[in-house]
């Protein structure tokens, strides 16, 4: 791996591979983004999905992406000096965010947030929270 | 002459017999109004007090925010609330069609600015204005552009309102135009009033 850039390190209880998705038990992703300081996803299940066909609308032309989605008591700690909490997360190679529509808590040392639905980039500042935001200042 | 007002109705002062101006004329008499004015609206009973909702004495936080959606800069330090955007706060309650959240570098809030239709309810004191900022560490509020400010009793317009909280003072400067209420125990006004001269 000599010369590359690590974006992120995956790793599982267990894990189960089949033709189309690997299924992943006690899931922890590791992002590094340029930067920034490192934070981690958890989850209690997790699916890997690569070279996804999916067909874009402004080439016309059907194009390949990784897909991560992530469930069960997500955790993604230390991202933007916060720890976020939802059921479930999605991320894809295309966009490089991360998004839900579920419920979220997100807790930092003198401040927290509720609202639905979340929408950031691992390597970016800005995360936006979709609809019935309320937000506690210490 | 007994002066027959209507009960706890706002009545311009025009219909009084006054209507205030901001003249270099009308400079003297304008200062004691405003001073006696300003008299009203900080001594009058709480007001807005059944509509002021309260952080809670005992909560951990010093405000809450709700709102239909926001946008965390965190490189920027700020939060930007949109879509009827409510903060309360120690400040008074503010709602808004747009509220941001300026944190300085150890995540304290340093400033709150609230846009479109943005009023203010604090607890003796409904105000409102194009723009409220809020500066907590000096104790400042500022309403900006068309800004309003009443109480029971009175009723104030001018380009800017600034609060000094610390202290409990109120300026308004630039354009002001006020009325004050008066109360009576008869049937509602009408054009046989007395009018004060």
């Amino acid at each position: 791996m000599d010369g590359e850039i690590i974006k992120w390190e995956l790793e599982a209880d267990s894990a189960q591979f089949d033709e189309n998705a690997k299924t992943l038990k006690g899931v922890k992703v590791k992002f590094y983004p340029q930067d920034k300081d490192p934070f981690t996803i958890k989850a209690d299940d997790g699916v890997v999905k690569e070279n996804v066909l999916v067909e874009n609308l402004t080439v016309g032309e059907a194009e390949k992406k990784d897909e991560i989605y992530l469930k069960n008591n997500v955790q993604i700690i230390g991202y933007l000096n916060s720890n976020i909490k939802c059921d479930s997360l999605s991320w894809d190679s295309i966009s490089e965010t991360m998004h839900t529509q579920d419920k979220v808590e997100i807790e930092a040392e003198k401040w927290n947030i509720n609202g639905e639905g979340i929408e950031f980039s691992p390597s970016g500042d800005i995360m936006t929270i979709n609809k019935d935001v309320t937000m506690q200042i210490n | 002459m007994r002066k027959n007002y209507h009960l706890n109705k706002v009545i311009p002062l025009r219909r009084l017999g006054f209507y205030l101006l901001v003249t270099k004329k009308q400079a003297g008499f304008f200062a004691g109004l405003i001073f006696v004015s300003f008299f009203i609206l900080s001594a009058i009973p709480i007001t807005f007090g059944e509509e002021v909702s309260k952080i809670n004495d005992e909560s951990l936080y010093k405000r809450q925010i709700t709102a239909d959606s926001l946008r965390w800069e965190y490189e920027a330090k700020t939060a930007i609330f949109t879509g009827n955007a409510t903060m309360i706060s120690k400040e008074g309650n503010i709602t808004a069609d747009k509220m941001t959240i300026f944190f300085d570098e150890k995540d304290e809030v340093e400033k709150i600015t609230a846009e479109g239709n943005a009023d203010l309810i604090r607890e003796k004191q409904k105000c409102g204005a194009e723009i409220i900022e809020i500066y907590p560490d000096k104790d400042l509020i500022l309403l900006e552009k068309s800004a309003w400010i009443s109480s029971d009793k009175a009723m104030f317009r001018g380009e800017e309102i600034s609060f000094d909280t610390g202290k409990e003072i109120i300026n308004i400067t630039k354009g002001v135009k006020g009325e004050i209420q008066t109360e009576s125990e008869e049937e509602p006004i009408n054009e046989n009033m007395v009018e004060i001269q």
